[in-house]
């Protein structure tokens, strides 16, 4: 990193109301720490924020897998009219040790069951990537309700991520193999 | 309307709607089972799996005409083939499970190689929040990643620009984890022209061009009127963060904050003069 860089690669935010898709990011990472998740991958631009936390306790799930998209109210007038929206997504991660064609004809007719639904507040639309075996669900949040409110906002974010994730467990628990 | 693709005996075909795929089945030049494809399904289906056309296809053609040439089907599977002699199927199955398990093992080992990075930034947002801070600004393209921290009370900025350096498991094996990375202290500054004065010297020398750690320069982000005091430094991610992956948020903090104080220190040094 060259010297004098390193400001060339921010976004100059020069207020904390053009960064709050940033901070409820932020929030999420310690939450999920807090709850025995651990980021390990992170890819993050001016449109969508992806965060991958792993856990080794949970019974279920191996990732949860968390995005947000920020959809309006950046700027200082269209965020006093409508407030800072975004869609915060959930996605549960079953990953199985083995995993063979059967399996993925069973979850393919799961994925059928799923076709029409789409995974909106709080209901889960379920997907398979071979080992894999996604529960996600996708609700429009609005960020003020979790950030800069002290504990107020961070009980609201850890009771809304426990209610997501706890959705999305119930909803693959079934496609978890037993470890052998 | 959905279109479909068959993958029929003559090479490919489609699209083509629902009727006319039935049509074709019906009129013997596609097998019942011939595999098909439309946009959103995750891979070929048997035609005769579909839940909707398959229904469709018993209502319209109950038994298949005779002479349709259907995809071949074994009479019966053949019989699972003898455990080797002395070793009992148990045996074997347990020798195949074991195989996968340390396949995983070696697997994870490199994935867990070139996330470590990853999870540091993890374990600096949450050290920074617990601090006070709020971050203001991430980006990251998965080797590269920006951090900028605002602590609401007396708006000074905190910035971390960290890069893997020891991608490979050969290099994290042989000299550890290593990532650079660059800390900046900042603090709003409200005529520029102190900011240039405060520059002044960087910009007289070459000093700007190398950065080897503990050299501490200032850099002014225009847009925001802060200046910066910053300083490149390389860490030990094996200090921080464990083999299992779990970050030692105290010892990271502890760190940060050394290293936030002594740029404390530099920028009131810089500005004051």
């Amino acid at each position: 990193m060259g010297i004098l860089n390193i400001a060339g690669n921010f976004k100059h935010k020069a207020e904390i109301r053009e960064s709050k898709d940033e901070i409820l990011v932020g929030e999420i990472v310690r939450t999920m720490a807090r709850q025995g998740f651990v980021a390990d991958e992170f890819a993050a631009d001016d449109e969508i924020q992806r965060v991958r936390f792993r856990s080794r306790t949970d019974d279920v799930l191996s990732y949860v897998h968390v995005a947000l998209d920020r959809k309006t109210g950046g700027g200082r007038i269209s965020g006093a009219i409508i407030g800072s929206k975004a869609t915060l997504s959930i996605a549960g991660e079953v990953k199985n040790l083995l995993s063979d064609p059967d399996d993925v004809l069973k979850m393919w007719k799961a994925d059928f069951k799923n076709i029409a639904k789409l995974g909106l507040r709080g209901n889960v639309k379920v997907n398979h990537e071979l080992n894999s075996v996604i529960g996600k669900t996708t609700d429009l949040v609005t960020i003020e309700d979790f950030i800069l409110k002290g504990d107020e906002g961070t009980g609201a974010l850890t009771a809304h991520l426990a209610d997501r994730i706890g959705r999305v467990r119930e909803e693959v628990r079934q496609f978890k193999k037993p470890v052998s | 309307m959905t279109s479909f693709y068959a993958a029929a005996p003559e090479g490919q075909a489609g699209p083509m709607s629902a009727e006319d795929l039935l049509a074709a089945v019906a009129e013997g030049r596609y097998p019942r089972n011939v595999p098909v494809w439309w946009p959103d399904a995750p891979d070929w289906v048997p035609l005769d799996t579909h839940p909707e056309l398959s229904l469709r296809l018993e209502q319209a053609a109950p038994a298949p005409p005779p002479g349709t040439a259907e995809m071949p089907v074994p009479a019966a599977m053949p019989a699972p083939a003898p455990a080797r002699e002395g070793v009992s199927d148990d045996e074997l199955d347990r020798g195949f499970a074991a195989l996968v398990k340390e396949s995983w093992k070696h697997h994870n080992l490199v994935q867990d190689t070139t996330r470590v990075d990853d999870v540091l930034l993890g374990a600096l947002i949450t050290a920074g929040l617990d601090n006070g801070h709020v971050l203001i600004d991430l980006t990251s393209d998965g080797t590269n990643h920006f951090l900028r921290f605002e602590d609401p009370a007396d708006r000074s900025r905190l910035t971390m620009a960290i890069t893997h350096l020891t991608r490979s498991v050969t290099q994290a094996r042989t000299i550890g984890q290593r990532a650079s990375l660059v800390v900046g202290y900042g603090e709003p500054i409200k005529s520029f022209g102190k900011v240039l004065s405060a520059m002044r010297q960087e910009a007289k020398s070459g000093y700007l061009k190398r950065a080897e750690p503990g050299i501490v320069s200032f850099d002014a982000d225009s847009a925001s009127q802060y200046l910066y005091a910053q300083v490149d430094l390389y860490l030990d991610l094996d200090k921080y963060i464990d083999a299992e992956l779990t970050p030692d948020y105290h010892a990271l903090d502890r760190d940060v904050a050394a290293t936030m104080h002594a740029l404390r220190k530099f920028l009131h040094g810089r500005i004051s003069d």
